[in-house]
């Protein structure tokens, strides 16, 4: 059964667990799907769907109804991505460090180089792989709005609710998101002659 | 359109190369526990303890109000003492 967002938020009040539970059996689909986009790595994606849910739960009886579900689901799917992605990167730049510290250890950091992204065929593989590599050289905004557009089908007017921004802005970033992987993607068939 | 042309315009048709991915039974399962993660999490400092500490800390400040009141005149009294005392041995001798 197809619940609205009225109806959910009216089970939120009478059974928050049935209601999450709705919302796990229903959304959890699509905010898996986002953190695999924004993160390329499956585990990740796995453990920040968790914690988005976690999120989500604990935030359920603060949530009036102002937005849609779905966007304020992407909304906290996009911020922990972020918040992730900016921590790794952090990692990432102190990581001389740890390597100093760790130098006896054998850990092998997280892949996110040519992940195998487990919505791609594999006769498909190679030239997904080169359009997310050129996706991941966008700017962030560009980056975000292509991928909730392209790649989870979501309108215009819902990312700029989610990116709490305006349409005309929306569709700004997406024309030069478009513009610059035309161009990356230009620059990668004359290196490589495909 | 030229080979190159077609070749990009076919690489950012995205929606034909990526397709949804399920989310796993084991990913399911974790989600669906989190409520009762949340209660157990929640049972770990039971009802009673956090009343109890907040009465405690009520009762702390309400004792120390009260102490803070009742020390006021007997600091005056106090600072007047030693004076008093000393004249009053002086008028002795």
């Amino acid at each position: 059964m197809q619940l609205d967002d009225q109806a959910i938020l009216e089970l939120v009040r009478t059974n928050k667990d049935r209601a999450f539970n709705y919302l796990v059996e229903n959304y959890s689909r699509m905010v898996f799907n986002t953190c695999v986009q924004l993160l390329r790595n499956q585990e990740d994606a796995e453990d920040l769907t968790q914690e988005v849910f976690t999120t989500i739960y604990l935030s359920l009886d603060t949530f009036e109804g102002n937005s849609k579900l779905s966007t304020w689901m992407y909304s906290i799917s996009l911020n922990k991505s972020k918040e992730f992605l900016r921590s790794k990167t952090r990692k990432k730049r102190f990581g001389i460090f740890t390597v100093l510290e760790k130098e006896d250890s054998h850990t092998v950091p997280a892949q996110t180089i040519n992940f195998d992204h487990p919505g791609v065929q594999l006769e498909n593989k190679e030239r997904a792989n080169i359009l997310f590599d050129a996706i991941d050289q966008l700017a962030e905004n560009q980056k975000t709005a292509y991928t909730l557009h392209k790649i989870e089908g979501v309108s215009y007017e819902e990312i700029a609710a989610i990116m709490d921004t305006t349409v005309s802005s929306v569709e700004s970033l997406m024309f030069r998101a478009k513009k610059r992987l035309k161009q990356l993607l230009n620059e990668y068939y004359e290196e490589n002659e495909c | 359109m030229n080979n190159k042309d077609s070749w990009i315009e076919e690489t950012l048709n995205t929606d034909k190369i990526v397709g949804r991915v399920e989310p796993s039974d084991a990913l399911m399962k974790r989600l669906k526990a989190i409520p009762s993660h949340m209660k157990e999490s929640y049972d770990l400092i039971p009802k009673k303890v956090v009343w109890a500490v907040a009465a405690s800390i009520a009762i702390l400040i309400c004792v120390n109000i009260v102490s803070y009141n009742n020390y006021e005149p007997n600091e005056a009294v106090s600072q007047n003492e030693p004076t008093e005392s000393y004249f009053s041995y002086l008028q002795q001798l």
